[in-house]
């Protein structure tokens, strides 16, 4: 069995991970609140973005309407703790797990009896159903106004969540098992199969793959870590309202998936901080957040599609064929 | 037990939100069977349109060059859209979402120049004034909307049967490649297309600005209606997108009229159980 | 024994009828060939049997058993597998793994998600021997875009191989390759195991009187002669028909 990665590939993740050991770990010691706070932020939303490129990156299936678990995560979360006074934290996650999981056997099976362009459709109009149902909901979800007092967890531990580094390092534990999971599940011969489906469904099909029950699998994971994510940022604010399920909040972890590249396991954890700092930066000089994140958008679209982790894949293709052309 | 004037009322207003709903899902259609996209913006278009329309009408007190202005702004846009950017991206999935990233570029330049002020658009002033129905007054000009759609209706039948450009349209939609084969310039049979779409989108959102009020967020909502119809009616034919535009005007009228909380739950819950047992719409 | 049999068989587009009718057997192990003019229908009938497309009329079976509903991807479980006309690999992925994933496709850890595709040494090892076998090895970590138009015909026959088919479809394997290169995959196809049976389309007649004991003949859709190389080349039909324009 030859060795997969070359001594200098192995050289060079070594590298990857002491640096993103340093960042993670030791750097929150010695920066302000605010940033440490930044930092929680980026983890659970780069949770959040890993999910969406589990279908978007290696599936190849684009869902605008993955806020729906994000939303139903925090939504369980909230009601639980606030309406049922629940006081169980691994309860609460548990169960959003679970709610997020079911939402996604359904909407999953709902939304894969179609593909391509139609696809991309009843995920927007599912996540949006769901946006209304929230919204319109007074009785259970407080509606517009949403819910409020949403304590942090209390774990029986000498370090208290409500102090803003002590959370960060909790969410930075589900943030190392979620990259691990993922990570695994992408190497995996499911994961692989997967990347062949994105690229060549029917033949796959042709080769003897269940391709719908893989997409039907994957969505339901993506679903799954979704409303992971979405419960730890309810912990993270204290409060939910219906903005988590909106189309806003799916378009924007669609954009950090792709600023960071898609096509790179990592890629949407950088497009969450380059797309959350930006718009912190932003959001303190002027209130057209929304400006600037289409325009990148656009951008990243036209110029870098490939995304910031893709980019130097991307050059060496165009070197590669500079260097090629050279020899004739 | 509702009476037969409230039912009248119930069932002309459901059919003249139909109209401007058709108005959009028709573009939509056409770009998604020619261009295969979801141009995302199409909501914006319909809201930008509002305000520009709203703002000339307002400021020149004529409705028509209201309308002729939100519709030509919008037509401009797309065109540029198509022209610039559309033509450039090299899949589906890019050209969706450039619009999407289009929809957030669009709503912030419309809060920075409108603000958060929903505008107001008076109909114009012959088409004032209302109708006796039973006990209820109802807008002439909503009754005129119904007409227009309807005239609309007709004619894209036309044109789509009966003229050249209609043809080159259906071949496009069943064939791209035969129609560059044999000859026709595929690329400006896509700008035309996501032109005359971005058009009917203008045209709904100038003359929707009386009956709906234009505010920031009308281009998520009006997108997702005009979606959740395509679900609905079928993603593939205007017959569909009519007959889906006129179910889900009604079922908007009749859950606004008879069950006010619950009218946003009915339109998604046809719509589910449309997913549910014909996930390409009931025209296939 | 019967291995593949087509009762009755039709498939119309609107008015358009692509294959009228067909009745065919094959015996396992036998080696037969679909030959007929241009839209005689024999891709379609080969994406009837795939289960790529679903008669209008007729059944298919697959050792006995009705496979006529039974979607693509199951049929290659019953032991079919096919190649295809028009080159359908999997372009910006490496050659091994195209293999790989073609040869994982009939493993049981196909849907396992938490150990490495590369931890299961058994899939290497069977891709190595198919590559081997098939020449590619050395270029096992190209892009399969990147083959010359011959080294991905052998691909797409690796790739078919990979299920261990007891029924393969060859569709035109030969198509675009020089001599050299058809002689040689000829040789390889000549080199598969006795109770494999065999199925080509082609238009190649040559390649066709090497490799097939019993030929049918399409034409518009419709099985118009069936037989032995000699019976064929002998039928007044055929020669009228099809290998009347070969001359």
């Amino acid at each position: 069995m030859e060795s997969v990665l070359s001594r200098a590939k192995q050289i060079r993740y070594a590298l990857y991970l002491l640096a993103g050991v340093i960042i993670f770990l030791v750097f929150p010691q010695f920066i302000s609140s605010y940033y440490v706070l930044l930092l929680t932020e980026i983890l659970i939303y780069a949770i959040f973005a890993l999910s969406v490129n589990l279908l978007l990156g290696y599936t190849g299936l684009l869902s605008l309407g993955q806020a729906a678990f994000w939303g139903a995560g925090g939504y369980t979360v909230a009601l639980l703790v606030v309406n049922a006074g629940v006081d169980n934290f691994w309860l609460c996650i548990v169960a959003a797990l679970l709610v997020s999981a079911i939402l996604g056997f359904v909407f999953g099976f709902l939304a894969l009896r179609t593909t391509g362009v139609y696809f991309i459709m009843i995920t927007l109009a599912l996540g949006q159903m769901l946006w209304a149902i929230v919204w319109r909901w007074h009785s259970l979800t407080g509606g517009d106004d949403g819910l409020s007092g949403i304590t942090r967890p209390d774990l029986g531990l000498p370090w208290s969540l409500w102090d803003t580094t002590n959370f960060y390092y909790f969410i930075l534990i589900f943030f190392a098992i979620a990259v691990f999971l993922l990570y695994r599940i992408t190497r995996s011969p499911f994961g692989r199969t997967l990347i062949g489906i994105r690229e060549n469904e029917s033949r796959l099909q042709a080769l003897g793959y269940n391709t719908w029950r893989y997409k039907y699998i994957c969505f339901v994971i993506a679903a799954i870590f979704g409303g992971l994510a979405g419960a730890l940022k309810v912990y993270q604010d204290g409060f939910i309202s219906p903005t988590y399920c909106s189309l806003t909040v799916s378009a924007m972890v669609l954009l950090m998936a792709l600023i960071g590249g898609t096509r790179v396991f990592a890629g949407p954890i950088f497009g969450a901080g380059a797309v959350w700092i930006i718009r912190s930066i932003v959001s303190s000089y002027t209130g057209y957040w929304n400006l600037i994140l289409g325009i990148l958008m656009v951008i990243v679209v036209m110029f870098a599609p490939r995304g910031i982790a893709g980019y130097p894949a991307q050059l060496k293709e165009r070197y590669g064929i500079l260097k090629s052309r050279r020899r004739f | 037990m509702p009476q037969a004037d409230q039912l009248a009322l119930v069932f002309l207003n459901g059919i003249t939100f139909g109209m401007l709903l058709f108005l959009l899902a028709a573009g939509l259609v056409l770009m998604l069977g020619v261009m295969r996209i979801i141009n995302l913006a199409h909501g914006s278009f319909y809201m930008l349109a509002g305000f520009i329309g709203t703002a000339v009408a307002v400021k020149t007190g004529n409705f028509a060059l209201g309308a002729l202005a939100g519709m030509g702004a919008i037509g401009i846009l797309g065109l540029g859209m198509e022209r610039f950017f559309l033509r450039r991206l090299p899949g589906h999935l890019e050209q969706i979402l450039f619009t999407l990233g289009c929809v957030y570029i669009f709503a912030d330049l419309a809060r920075g120049i409108w603000g958060g002020h929903p505008q107001l658009l008076p109909p114009p002033a012959i088409l004032e004034g209302s109708v006796l129905i039973g006990d209820y007054q109802f807008p002439v000009y909503r009754l005129a909307i119904i007409f227009f759609g309807l005239v609309i209706a007709i004619g894209l039948w036309l044109l789509l049967e009966k003229t050249r450009f209609g043809a080159i349209i259906r071949a496009g939609v069943d064939d791209k490649e035969m129609v560059a084969g044999i000859g026709i310039n595929i690329k400006l049979v896509f700008t035309g297309v996501f032109t005359f779409g971005a058009l009917l989108a203008g045209l709904a959102g100038v003359i929707g600005a009386p009956i709906l009020t234009v505010n920031l967020g009308l281009d998520w909502t009006i997108l997702t209606l005009a979606l959740v119809v395509m679900v609905v009616g079928g993603l593939r034919t205007l017959q569909g997108a009519l007959l889906g535009s006129l179910l889900i005007g009604l079922v908007d009228s009749v859950g606004t009229f008879f069950f006010p909380e619950l009218a946003m739950f009915l339109i998604f819950g046809v719509m589910a159980l449309i997913l549910a047992f014909r996930p390409y719409g009931i025209v296939r | 024994m019967e291995s593949l049999r087509a009762e009755g068989v039709s498939k119309n587009f609107g008015s358009l009828y692509a294959v009228q009718n067909v009745s065919l057997s094959v015996r396992t192990g036998e080696r037969r060939a679909i030959i007929g003019p241009n839209g005689a229908g024999k891709t379609t009938l080969f994406n009837l049997f795939t289960g790529q497309l679903k008669p209008s009329a007729g059944q298919t079976y697959m050792f006995g058993q009705d496979v006529t509903t039974i979607p693509v991807h199951q049929r290659v479980h019953l032991g079919l597998a096919r190649t295809f006309q028009v080159m359908n690999l999997i372009f910006d992925l490496s050659v091994l793994d195209n293999v790989q994933l073609a040869i994982q496709a009939v493993m049981p850890f196909r849907f396992a998600m938490f150990r490495s595709q590369n931890a299961y040494a058994n899939l290497f090892e069977e891709a190595q021997s198919l590559l081997t076998q098939w020449g590619l090895w050395e270029r096992r970590k190209e892009l399969a875009r990147d083959l010359s138009y011959g080294e991905q015909r052998r691909v797409e026959l690796a790739m078919a191989l990979a299920s261990k088919p007891k029924i393969l479809l060859l569709d035109e394997p030969t198509s675009g390759l020089s001599e050299a290169e058809a002689a040689s995959l000829i040789a390889m196809i000549r080199g598969l195991g006795q109770d494999t049976t065999l199925i080509i389309v082609e238009h190649d007649m040559d390649v066709v009187f090497e490799l097939a004991d019993y030929i049918t003949v399409l034409h518009y859709g419709q099985v118009i002669a069936e037989g032995t190389k000699e019976e064929i080349k002998a039928n007044p039909k055929v020669r009228e028909v099809y290998l009347g324009e070969e001359e």
